[in-house]
């Protein structure tokens, strides 16, 4: 309904619209780094190379869309890595311990929302910033699962595949659990009661409070849901990697923050849009693929996501007003 | 020529000001003089305000001429006006809570020694030479944040002390204050013109005029009404002066009869924020409030809303116990607020008309899902009804007026379909035509049998649009007007009388 009324407008309607005309610009870059790669090797377009692309940025995209919802509410949870690796964790010991796939992975998700949930509960109990509470739980999330793990490796049970399965030998389940999980995130923000409250949290806190909006109800729930995410995110990557350690999930806190971001969500809170994250999302997995591809060293690759961060927020701010 | 009086700090000479074409300040001229108290009173709006802004450099003047100890304002920044010797006090207060009292003293002006380093014993003792000035016992070691407010009131005048104040402006310094406070902050206020320093103290008490002023000047709409010493005040001649409307800027209302049912606040308390209110109204009945701003109407308001939680009282429709705990109760209960900051708490300014409409219901009705596309549907028949100019429910709601934009949250509010209304300052900043559609509104709630609750400061609206008047002072309803009662002198002298 939105791109009606904004085709109406025109381009000028688009770029007033801060978070679409970011979405656009993410779309262009996109096509065009596609399109150079697609001319730079011919294995870039190969069915067998998209899949891997795709499956490789699953965890990632399932952990960027918990991010996007938290960012839009408002706050930030530092302890996403913490929380894959320590459901993970436990999901492998228990594995470990011969308790059957099916209840370990229940309990690894329920781990999660359980550390999602304390988050936001700490957060609106402490009243204090949301990044120092998870920034202190990202240490306590950490010695949490190196007990669990006693720093070692821990294999996963045999029957715990679906991560390195393909539907029809084609489509990787794991690609599958991602377009599920960008749909039902899209289905909250956009048509539910829940969704409309995060962002009327993240926009206007006194202004939600005063509409009859529980704030500290609902930040919870934000956070716990986002637990939630985080715990589906690390069971395809346990299943990925079929074993857990403690540092399974430290490398995406970075690119999950910097994939919703990336997407056009407000550091500020209130605006962003899921689609943008998945954009975000495919951008990072792209350009690493590329950058493989291209067999660029990985030490590059460090200093290419950054840059790119930092530039997305550079193009998306030169709109905005503030001094 | 007045300004070669060496008496005179503070010389304006015909000075004006406007915005956007409406003329807030006009052609007023003013003396004070060196130790003198000269208390400025006037109405909520009536400009005190703007002459402040004009003389601390924050606005500049359009036309007239403004002389400080006898040299002429040439140039209107807040810095210049300081090193002028112009210091204004504000009711908010910019200390540092964190530093000591001396450092807050010489906030950016420090002593330093050698290679620019603090020298503290030497700022401390500067500041316990300063702060002796004030007659006011305070250690200049100790932390800001330990005072109590007439100490940190003393801090920020012994600031200005040690900027070399030749003027020292006070803008309702007693605003938060409790008797006794406010005894010590009057004869400090005395002690500092004792020592010949011209004081501008603005306040919406009579009592602390007549008790502090040697002269009084009255402000309405803009212009210098009189200006009077000592012995000629009267609290009724000064009532007087800050009347005097004309009638034709009185929107005239029909009456709504009134119905059977009865909303009644009974000794609604907050500590600190509201002394015990009580209250009734009928159905159909529009009761304003009035009073001067901080007077506690919209902290009343935030009690009955639940906005800020009372510590005891209740609230009741039709005898059923309704006191809301939070803003999710009230708007249960059928109680909405709509507040006087439109874009701090009233919108939501990312979004779209049709996303603002719907903030309140979604919060009201059981239910998982939005259903936005109906509820946009609703909206224009809203948007029919009070006349909102709007591209429609898409168009996001930063891009409206002022005043369809309060329509907008007046929409949303009555989606919530509520039972007591209550308005915070309805029209403030919108145009004519918007106010005469929100007035229009109000009455067809009324007849619709709501109870109605308007906080106004502007008086033509207060008085025109209310049944009867509850009349707030010092936190606590002081006056109820009825009838004939209702009218600006009524009012005012409620408000501010001794």
């Amino acid at each position: 309904m939105n791109n009606n009324s904004n085709i109406a407008k025109g381009w000028a309607g688009i770029i007033k619209n801060r978070s679409k005309s970011q979405i656009l610009l993410l779309g262009v870059a996109l096509a065009v780094i596609i399109i150079i790669m697609c001319f730079a090797t011919d294995r870039f377009y190969q069915t067998k190379n998209i899949m891997n692309v795709l499956t490789q940025i699953t965890a990632l995209g399932i952990s960027a869309a918990g991010a996007a919802i938290v960012l839009i509410s408002g706050g930030i949870d530092l302890t996403l890595g913490n929380i894959i690796s320590f459901a993970g964790c436990v999901t492998a010991a228990m594995m470990g311990a011969g308790i059957n796939t099916g209840t370990a992975v229940f309990v690894g998700i329920l781990v999660a929302i359980g550390c999602g949930a304390l988050n936001g509960t700490l957060i609106v109990l402490s009243k204090a910033e949301p990044f120092i509470i998870t920034l202190g739980m990202m240490s306590v999330y950490n010695g949490l699962t190196l007990l669990v793990t006693g720093g070692m490796n821990l294999p996963t049970s045999s029957d715990f595949t679906f991560g390195r399965e393909r539907l029809g030998g084609v489509v990787p389940i794991p690609v599958l659990c991602l377009v599920a999980v960008f749909l039902a995130v899209f289905f909250i923000l956009k048509f539910t009661k829940f969704g409309r409250r995060i962002y009327a949290i993240g926009d206007n806190t006194e202004a939600a409070y005063l509409s009859g909006i529980k704030i500290k109800r609902n930040k919870v729930y934000v956070y716990a849901l986002n637990g939630g995410l985080l715990g589906i995110a690390s069971m395809i990557l346990l299943s990925r990697l079929s074993s857990g350690n403690s540092v399974m999930g430290d490398s995406l806190l970075m690119e999950a923050i910097a994939a919703a971001v990336i997407g056009g969500v407000s550091m500020a809170g209130g605006r962003g849009s899921i689609w943008g994250v998945f954009l975000g999302t495919v951008l990072i997995g792209v350009i690493s693929n590329a950058l493989n591809l291209l067999s660029v060293a990985s030490f590059y690759q460090y200093i290419v996501l950054g840059a790119i961060i930092v530039g997305a927020v550079f193009v998306s701010n030169i709109g905005s007003k503030n001094r | 020529m007045e300004e070669k009086n060496p008496n005179v700090v503070v010389h304006v000479e015909d000075c004006s000001k406007s915005f956007s074409g409406v003329t807030v300040f006009d052609r007023v001229s003013f003396d004070l003089l060196a130790g003198e108290i000269h208390c400025l009173v006037g109405e909520n709006g009536a400009g005190k305000s703007t002459f402040i802004k004009i003389l601390s450099g924050a606005y500049i003047p359009d036309s007239g001429r403004i002389f400080v100890g006898g040299q002429e304002v040439k140039h209107f920044d807040p810095d210049v006006l300081k090193k002028m010797g112009v210091q204004t006090i504000y009711q908010s207060q910019f200390l540092m809570h964190d530093l000591t009292v001396a450092e807050n003293v010489f906030m950016g002006d420090y002593v330093t020694g050698k290679g620019g380093l603090m020298n503290y014993k030497k700022l401390a003792q500067r500041a316990r030479e300063i702060l002796a000035e004030t007659e006011m016992d305070i250690d200049p070691n100790r932390i800001l944040g330990e005072l109590d407010i007439t100490e940190r009131q003393a801090v920020q005048i012994a600031r200005a002390l040690a900027q070399e104040a030749k003027v020292l402006i006070l803008d309702e310094p007693t605003a938060s204050y409790g008797k006794r406070e406010k005894t010590t902050l009057l004869n400090l206020v005395k002690k500092i013109a004792a020592k010949g320093i011209g004081v501008i103290y603005i306040s919406h008490h009579l009592d602390e005029v007549f008790e502090l002023a040697d002269r009084v000047t009255v402000i309405r709409d803009g212009m210098k009404i009189a200006c009077y010493n000592k012995a000629e005040i009267t609290e009724q001649q000064l009532i007087r002066d800050m009347v005097g409307r004309d009638t034709d800027m009185f929107y005239s209302r029909e009456d709504v009869e009134k119905g059977e049912g009865i909303m009644e606040v009974r000794d609604l308390y907050k500590k600190g924020y509201v002394k015990k209110t009580s209250f009734k109204m009928r159905r159909g009945e529009i009761l304003g409030f009035g009073g001067m701003v901080g007077s506690g109407r919209t902290e009343l308001a935030n009690l009955i809303f639940g906005a800020v939680r009372p510590d005891s009282g209740a609230v009741f429709i039709d005898g059923k116990d309704v006191t809301a705990k939070d803003p999710h109760m009230a708007i249960k209960n059928g109680i909405c607020l709509i507040t006087e900051d439109r874009q701090q708490t009233g919108m939501f300014l990312d979004h779209s008309v049709g996303w603002n409409f719907i903030s309140a219901v979604i919060n009201k009705k059981k239910g998982v899902l939005l259903h936005q596309q109906k509820e946009n549907k609703i909206l224009e028949d809203y948007i029919d009804r009070i006349q909102i100019k709007t591209q429609g429910p898409e168009q996001e709601i930063k891009y409206l007026s002022g005043g369809n934009q309060q329509k907008v949250v007046l929409a949303k509010w009555l989606h919530t379909d509520a039972d007591v209304i209550i308005f915070d300052e309805p029209t403030k900043g919108i145009d004519i035509g918007a106010k005469e559609d929100v007035y229009r509104l109000m009455l067809d709630l009324a007849r619709a049998g709501k109870f109605i609750i308007m906080i106004s400061s502007d008086m033509p609206e207060l008085i025109a649009m209310s049944d009867r008047v509850e009349v707030m002072k010092d936190r606590k309803l002081i006056v109820e007007l009825t009838g004939p009662e209702i009218n600006e002198e009524a009012i005012l002298a409620a408000s501010i009388g001794g």
